[in-house]
């Protein structure tokens, strides 16, 4: 198997806490100390660039053959590549759903045999999503699964939500959920406030997913069940994680790049590229999931990276398609917060490497030696603006499209092997 | 452009309705236009005006124009009235029946639209049951169409207000002086959120919202009215009264629990109206609900201009629809 050699980068692993110039070299796919006396098969000069862990995004959605068959898996995890996400771990409202072993395998195949981004997947917690069956989720564990989630689909029944945290929890299988009261949530399309009343928008209030933080909550201190909160976006959402981190229990949780960014004031005129679900919330939320990131409530940054095809947000708001596609923008706004929110590098950069694999206890996220040679090369002084030719996903619904960008990655290293990315 | 530029972003909504002169070529919303703007259109619906309090029966000023309507949502009161305006500036008028039409298979509204406009019509005037839509449309027109809205989802209903500020102003002359409440179903409401725009522009001092919180929110305040949870307390010393609908489906999600218990609280009935001003003008957007948010009383007594509003509603949107087709004409419309 080759060696590589990445020359002279300044090396950034939030994990051990190294910061500093230096070379780092690769062998059969993993970190290892740089020798001076090898011949290695290709020397990468990676002076004035960033050298950190690839990025591990615990969010994301490979394309949608459901929503104008925006994307595939090839297509969005060579975006994801091209962006510096290393591994992508999707969610299980895949077609078919993610409850059978072979769909695991049909959909891990694809992304190897395509050489871009590794992608990882939660089970579908229950059969089909439908929230009344368990799926055989030890078996899809084996298979290669790394949590169970229910994707936007909340179980609305208690009792099965409980039997379902006793069983993952009998198994030490991670719960991945998204937070929300399905009769609170009702038909509302945006955070209901007084931007959407200005609008005449159905509103859902953010009681729909603080009700549901505390009832996971509770039931996850009598089942003893792992939960990791997905895309929280509600300032009183992250105290209730606080407090419950404070109390002893094993939680984790994240937030969307979007949510950190923008305000529902960002909707003013029906602007159908910043339809979120969950909908994007009041600035005062906005700036506590920010304080929440800072001070560890938050354990990462994921993309809810949501490819639709053009037409799919080309009418009036509520019967536009939700969602953003985020890939391509994700590095340089993950940068952006850092600087804006006056946080180290290393922090910044443990928002979307260490810290997310940890609360999943997965094996990236780190450059040290021994570990999987998943490695990003970022240039921060990359200038350039995010446009439909400029961004490698085939879902072009960005809320930030024609904005300026600062930094890009140049490639990654991952499976033993250097993957430039193009230049912007 | 930065979606957290909220601000740009208003202003760019804000002129989608205007023209490179700055001048109303779509009529969507009374949100962002200038009060020179609405005592123009106020000023000449005035002039259709005849003796008596009649609209006048015929001017030429759209003929040779094809005004289409586009009513995605039911309704034959505001299309009988557009229809009847159109008619009487000479224009040909077709209805377009959607119900039956592509929509109903699926059709986008995108779609939709470039279909309808190879028919070569001048002028829309949409209803549409979400909110945004008219705007969208007014996006997806092709040059010199002139888009009116007749109401989309909970958004605006334009020319109700403008019509209710007609009314308000024949009625009552001098706006600066004027106390207004507004009672009712406020949040699902169109002809409110307009409404409450147009009194603001029009520098009505005091602007009332009355009911209960299901039904008004206190976030609705931000809009710039003061909210009232007693009916009794809202009316005093007001000087017009307008009283919104309430849907049966209100009951059903728990808005409410009967209509016998909202006409107890906030239904008007003589007795209550005597809390306003003695020369206070009782309004409704129609059609009236008896017994449920108004007494037959009064609706049919000495202070009401209910029916004076469906009158001045054939003038007001005589008025959007000429001036509207004028300005498409001269200036360019803003995409």
């Amino acid at each position: 198997m080759s060696s590589i050699l990445l020359r002279n980068g300044r090396i950034i692993d939030p994990a051990t806490g190294r910061d500093e110039h230096a070379d780092i070299a690769i062998h059969n796919g993993h970190i290892a100390t740089p020798d001076s006396t090898h011949k290695y098969s290709q020397v990468i000069d990676v002076t004035g660039q960033l050298v950190c862990p690839g990025m591990v995004d615990l969010w994301a959605r490979p394309g949608s053959p459901s929503i104008g068959h925006c994307g595939s898996i090839v297509s969005e995890t060579t975006a994801a590549a091209h962006g510096g996400i290393t591994t992508v771990c999707i969610p299980p409202d895949t077609s078919p759903t993610l409850d059978q072993t072979a769909t695991v395998e049909l959909i891990r195949g694809l992304s190897r045999k395509a050489g871009t981004s590794r992608v990882r997947a939660y089970a579908a917690l229950t059969r089909g999503l439908e929230g009344s069956q368990l799926s055989e989720l030890q078996t899809l564990m084996t298979a290669g699964c790394i949590g169970a989630s229910q994707a936007d689909t909340p179980i609305t029944d208690t009792r099965i939500l409980r039997r379902a945290m006793e069983y993952s929890a009998n198994f030490s299988i991670p719960l991945v959920l998204q937070p929300c009261d399905n009769w609170l949530r009702g038909d509302g399309s945006a955070h209901e406030g007084p931007v959407a009343q200005r609008l005449g928008l159905s509103g859902i209030p953010s009681s729909a997913e603080t009700v549901a933080i505390a009832q996971i909550l509770e039931l996850a201190v009598h089942t003893r069940a792992r939960v990791h909160f997905s895309r929280l976006s509600t300032g009183r959402g992250v105290q209730l994680i606080r407090q419950a981190k404070a109390d002893g229990l094993t939680v984790t949780a994240d937030t969307s790049i979007n949510h950190l960014l923008l305000a529902d004031s960002a909707l003013t005129g029906y602007n159908n590229h910043c339809k979120l679900m969950p909908p994007l919330r009041s600035s005062n939320d906005r700036d506590e999931l920010q304080a929440a990131l800072l001070d560890g409530t938050l354990d990462g940054i994921c993309s809810d990276h949501r490819p639709v095809s053009i037409d799919a947000k080309i009418a009036p708001f509520d019967s536009a398609s939700y969602g953003a596609s985020s890939f391509d923008s994700f590095a340089s706004q993950v940068l952006l917060l850092g600087e804006m929110l006056n946080a180290s590098l290393s922090d910044c950069l443990g928002w979307v490497t260490n810290r997310p694999a940890q609360a999943l206890s997965l094996p990236y996220g780190t450059l040290a030696v021994g570990a999987p040679a998943d490695i990003c090369v970022l240039n921060q002084e990359a200038h350039w603006t995010l446009t439909e030719d400029t961004m490698h996903s085939k879902g072009k619904n960005s809320p930030w499209l024609n904005t300026p960008m600062q930094g890009a990655c140049t490639g990654i290293v991952l499976r033993g092997a250097w993957v430039a990315a193009p230049a912007r | 452009m930065n979606p957290n530029d909220h601000v740009a972003a208003q202003q760019a909504f804000d002129q989608i309705q205007l023209n490179s002169d700055g001048k109303l070529c779509h009529f969507l919303t009374t949100e962002g236009l200038d009060r020179a703007t609405l005592m123009h259109i106020l000023d000449t619906a005035e002039t259709f005006m005849g003796a008596n309090d009649q609209v006048l029966k015929k001017v030429p000023l759209l003929r040779g124009h094809t005004v289409a309507n586009l009513f995605f949502e039911n309704s034959t009161r505001t299309r009988s009235t557009f229809e009847l305006a159109g008619q009487r500036l000479s224009a040909d008028i077709l209805n377009v029946d959607i119900q039956r039409s592509a929509t109903s298979k699926g059709e986008s509204l995108r779609d939709t639209l470039n279909n309808l406009q190879a028919m070569l019509c001048d002028m829309f005037i949409v209803r549409h049951a979400e909110s945004g839509a008219a705007h969208f449309i007014a996006q997806h027109v092709k040059p010199n169409v002139t888009v009116i809205n007749a109401g989309d989802g909970s958004h605006a209903h334009p020319t109700q207000a403008m019509l209710d500020m007609f009314t308000i102003r024949r009625l009552k002359g001098d706006f600066s002086q004027l106390s207004v409440a507004i009672v009712g179903d406020i949040v699902h409401s169109r002809v409110a959120r307009s409404l409450i725009h147009a009194l603001k522009t029009l520098r009505i001092p005091d602007i009332r919202a009355i009911g209960p919180t299901t039904l008004l929110p206190d976030e609705i305040s931000e809009l710039g009215v003061t909210i009232y949870r007693d009916l009794s307390k809202g009316l005093r010393d007001v000087d017009v009264v307008i009283m919104l609908r309430l849907q049966n489906e209100r009951m059903s999600g728990a808005l409410l629990p009967s209509t016998s218990e909202y006409f107890r609280h906030y239904g008007l009935d003589n007795r209550r109206l005597k809390y306003a001003k003695p020369d206070a003008i009782v309004m409704h957007p129609g059609p009236t609900n008896r017994g449920v948010e108004i007494d037959g009383a009064v609706a049919d007594g000495p202070q009401s201009a209910i029916l004076k509003q469906v009158t001045y509603g054939i003038a007001i949107r005589m008025a959007v629809m000429s001036i509207t087709m004028g300005n498409a004409a001269s200036g360019e419309n803003n995409k």
